[in-house]
């Protein structure tokens, strides 16, 4: 994304989520946002993750 | 009675006060005046618990003079971090948001343990804001100071867990590390600090910052001392799902075997690079001393360090995300930004994250079918000044704090057991060597240190009490 593409994501997904980022937090909030999407490239890079286990296993109780 | 006259090791204080030579209270009175005469240059208490710790003390000299069994921490000074809930106070976990927090109607759990082993508890420790930090700086409480110089940072987050057992008005306090918030300030202080293997030591009254990742240990300046605080905080508790029911493991009695029939190896690749040279010095000092020559490579540690970057990220704002709405002025700017940015990230970012855990999981399972102990640089610089924003690294200059914690959240990402031992190298500013065990060995963690201790290349940091 460049960096309007990602102010434009920030402000719609803020909506989403009923959080107000003020104007003079975007630039930081964008720069940390920028940071994550780095890392989530580097994590989903190898392509090699759609077969593993993806949490805690959740486990419903066995008797009443 | 004088801090002078006090012997400073855990150990030797409980010894002191089982044979009568000295008085849980003239101790606790000991370690109170040094707060109060020298943290305001420090600080590292954010609130001080004074009667209580007084009250603690005479019922340890009350149980001595009845000729009961006394515990193995006996009349010990220790601190906590302020994430940990002391019964009648406000849980801060370092923020101004939480003072609006009913008072804590019982003791975290461990506070419970240390209590029963006859600790005496001093008060609540700084640290960097809802544990978002590396640097141990507080837009709210003002920053804890590293003792060893005052003008460079204590680390973080548990930056006044750090910097009270440094500065020596404790002989132990406790913390937690989610991305390294025990190793790093251990490293900066020049302290041993021990993250035991995820689910050891139940968590159950503290706040959180992110469940997936989050664990608590202590600090100490000496080995042993170490170990003893950590047999004593062991055991499940069913108030932390993440605690798994094992039985009490004691260390203490292993650190004397020694390094004989320890299979260590040095973290090499990414672990050697982007780190200072004493830095890596440290570490080769520390395997000099274990006998280790190999260096292995392990794989995929940039996408591990990503992956706990991300989980950390989500999990703390989803945790903030009320208060992100309604409250977000009242957030330290630094960590406000990172949580706003962090309630916009896409699930499937997160899910990739997790689930790289098991495949991360599985290549250090292989590292440590062939490895007892790992070694690698806990940080890659020693305590940056306070107030510092970037940091030559390899020629160039990069931000400081996302490169804190580079070497340190591989580690905690699959929950390994580290002991973070502090180095000596060139220089008045010591260096960190985490020394990594499989899951579950931190007897082995705690034998190896006691190898690095006894082959006197750690720091030994100066001590009052």
């Amino acid at each position: 994304m460049t960096s309007d593409e990602t102010t434009r994501y920030l402000i719609a997904a803020a909506a989403a989520v009923e959080i107000d980022i003020k104007p003079e937090w975007m630039p930081n909030v964008a720069r940390f946002f920028e940071i994550a999407q780095g890392m989530a490239a580097e994590v989903i890079a190898s392509g090699a993750l759609t077969d593993a286990e993806s949490a805690a296993v959740f486990t419903p109780w066995e008797k009443e | 009675m004088s801090s002078a006259a006090l012997p400073t090791s855990a150990l030797a204080i409980s010894a002191a006060i089982r044979s009568g030579s000295l008085s849980a209270t003239d101790v606790t009175r000991a370690a109170l005046d040094l707060v109060s005469a020298r943290d305001g240059e420090i600080g590292a208490f954010t609130t001080v618990t004074a009667e209580r710790a007084l009250n603690e003390a005479q019922a340890v000299d009350r149980l001595r003079a009845e000729g009961s069994k006394l515990g193995p921490l006996a009349g010990v000074p220790y601190g906590v971090k302020d994430l940990f809930d002391i019964k009648g106070l406000s849980t801060l976990a370092g923020s101004k948001i939480n003072r609006t927090r009913p008072p804590a109607d019982a003791d975290a759990v461990l506070i419970q343990r240390m209590t029963a082993a006859g600790a005496i508890l001093l008060g609540g420790l700084n640290m960097g804001e809802f544990a978002y930090d590396f640097t141990g700086e507080n837009a709210h409480h003002g920053p804890s100071r590293n003792p060893l110089d005052t003008k460079r940072m204590s680390g973080g987050s548990s930056g006044g867990s750090a910097a009270a057992v440094a500065a020596g008005f404790l002989p132990l306090s406790l913390g937690s590390d989610t991305n390294g918030s025990i190793r790093v300030p251990s490293a900066f202080c020049g302290l041993y600090g021990l993250k035991p293997t995820y689910g050891r030591l139940p968590r159950t009254g503290t706040f959180p910052f992110c469940d997936s990742l989050d664990h608590l240990g202590p600090f100490a300046r000496t080995v042993g001392d170490l170990a003893l605080c950590y047999d004593v905080l062991q055991g499940w508790d069913g108030g932390d799902v993440a605690c798994v029911d094992r039985p009490s493991e004691q260390a203490s009695q292993e650190l004397a075997k020694g390094a004989t029939g320890l299979r260590t190896a040095v973290a090499g690749g990414y672990f050697r690079r982007g780190a200072d040279p004493s830095a890596i010095a440290a570490v080769d000092r520390a395997a000099h001393a274990l006998g280790a020559s190999e260096e292995i490579d392990i794989p995929d540690v940039t996408r591990a360090r990503a992956a706990a970057f991300l989980i950390t990220n989500a999990e703390g704002s989803a945790l903030h995300l009320d208060n992100l709405r309604h409250r977000a002025e009242d957030f330290d700017p630094d960590t406000r930004d990172r949580f706003l940015a962090g309630a916009m990230l896409p699930a499937s970012w997160y899910i990739a994250a997790q689930r790289f855990r098991l495949q991360f999981e599985a290549a250090m399972r292989k590292v440590f079918s062939e490895f007892d102990i790992l070694l690698a640089p806990s940080t890659p610089f020693s305590a940056p000044l306070l107030g510092q924003k970037t940091m030559m690294l390899g020629g160039s200059e990069v931000p400081l704090r996302p490169n804190i914690g580079i070497f340190t959240q591989p580690i905690s990402f699959i929950g390994l057991p580290v002991a973070a031992v502090p180095v000596r190298v060139d220089g008045p500013m010591p260096y960190g060597v985490q020394v990594i065990a499989r899951p579950w060995r931190e007897d082995l963690c705690l034998r190896a240190a006691a190898v690095i201790e006894a082959a006197g290349v750690a720091h030994m940091t100066p001590s009052s009490l």
